[in-house]
């Protein structure tokens, strides 16, 4: 099985990103490169025929939800933030174990589902085919959706004035 | 045309990575990040299932999935600016206020 070389490239990006993410002490850094991670996969959406998806991810996913992260975290960086790592050994190892254990179990499962089906690259999913999905079939969770925006709203709201207030 | 499993490989190292990050890194801001990289790897999954299935479910999912993010992202970074607001500091370790 023969990867394309373009896929190879995005995924080595995308890994590559969620590693800075990991490795970098300074929260900005991490911001950036969860933004390079975005944007990869966004790619990767484009080569599965998924182009609305892949637009969504860059305008809500690397544009509004990361700039709102840049802004918090530029507000409430500290000096001390930058220079290199102090790990904290103990927690990091137990941590690695979790997680090798998880991706462990995740690339068992993948290879019992058999995953060597071949994605045929079919027609890309029409905007008409999501659209009839999310009005019809998924009406009410999308009506749902809109309540939740709503109530998260109030609640920032609510727990901007109340920061006003304590200080 | 790739199989399916590079895909799903890719979105478990992804969602492998988030947890790392989520379980390892001290800063509120880090775990925040950690969770949206766990959120983009199951989104991944779906997309890449699709190509097989086919149909609209995969894309609206991941819609949702979007929504919910955006509206986790800003109720999460008001409480950070809150809690950097009144304790000064955003060290996971030192959030207590619960403890008995």
């Amino acid at each position: 099985m023969l990867v394309p070389i373009s896929f190879a490239l995005l995924a080595l990006l995308a890994l590559g990103g969620a590693l800075m993410l990991l490795f970098r002490r300074d929260p900005v850094d991490g911001v950036l490169s969860l933004v390079v991670t975005m944007l990869a996969l966004a790619g990767i959406y484009l080569q599965l025929a998924d182009p609305v998806v892949a637009a969504l991810q860059v305008i809500v996913y690397a544009g509004a939800i990361m700039v709102l992260f840049l802004f918090v975290t530029m507000f409430v960086r500290r000096a001390e933030e930058r220079g290199p790592l102090g790990w904290d050994r103990p927690r990091f190892a137990l941590a690695s174990i979790v997680a090798a254990c998880l991706l462990g179990l995740l690339v068992q499962a993948i290879g019992a589902f058999g995953g060597n089906t071949p994605t045929h690259p079919g027609p890309p999913a029409e905007i008409a085919a999501i659209a009839h999905s999310l009005f019809g079939e998924f009406l009410y969770p999308f009506e749902l959706v809109s309540a939740l925006l709503l109530v998260a709203m109030v609640g920032v709201v609510v727990l901007g004035r109340r920061g006003e207030e304590s200080s | 045309m790739i199989d399916l499993s590079w895909y799903l490989l890719l979105s478990a190292a992804l969602f492998g990575v988030g947890t790392l990050v989520v379980l390892a890194r001290r800063n509120a801001l880090h775990l925040f990040m950690g969770i949206e990289l766990m959120l983009n790897a199951g989104n991944l999954a779906f997309l890449a299932g699709a190509r097989i299935h086919g149909g609209a479910q995969a894309p609206v999912s991941v819609l949702f999935i979007l929504a919910l993010a955006a509206a986790e992202v800003a109720v999460g970074l008001a409480l950070i600016v809150l809690i950097h607001r009144t304790r000064g500091t955003l060290d996971v370790g030192s959030f207590n206020l619960l403890k008995g």
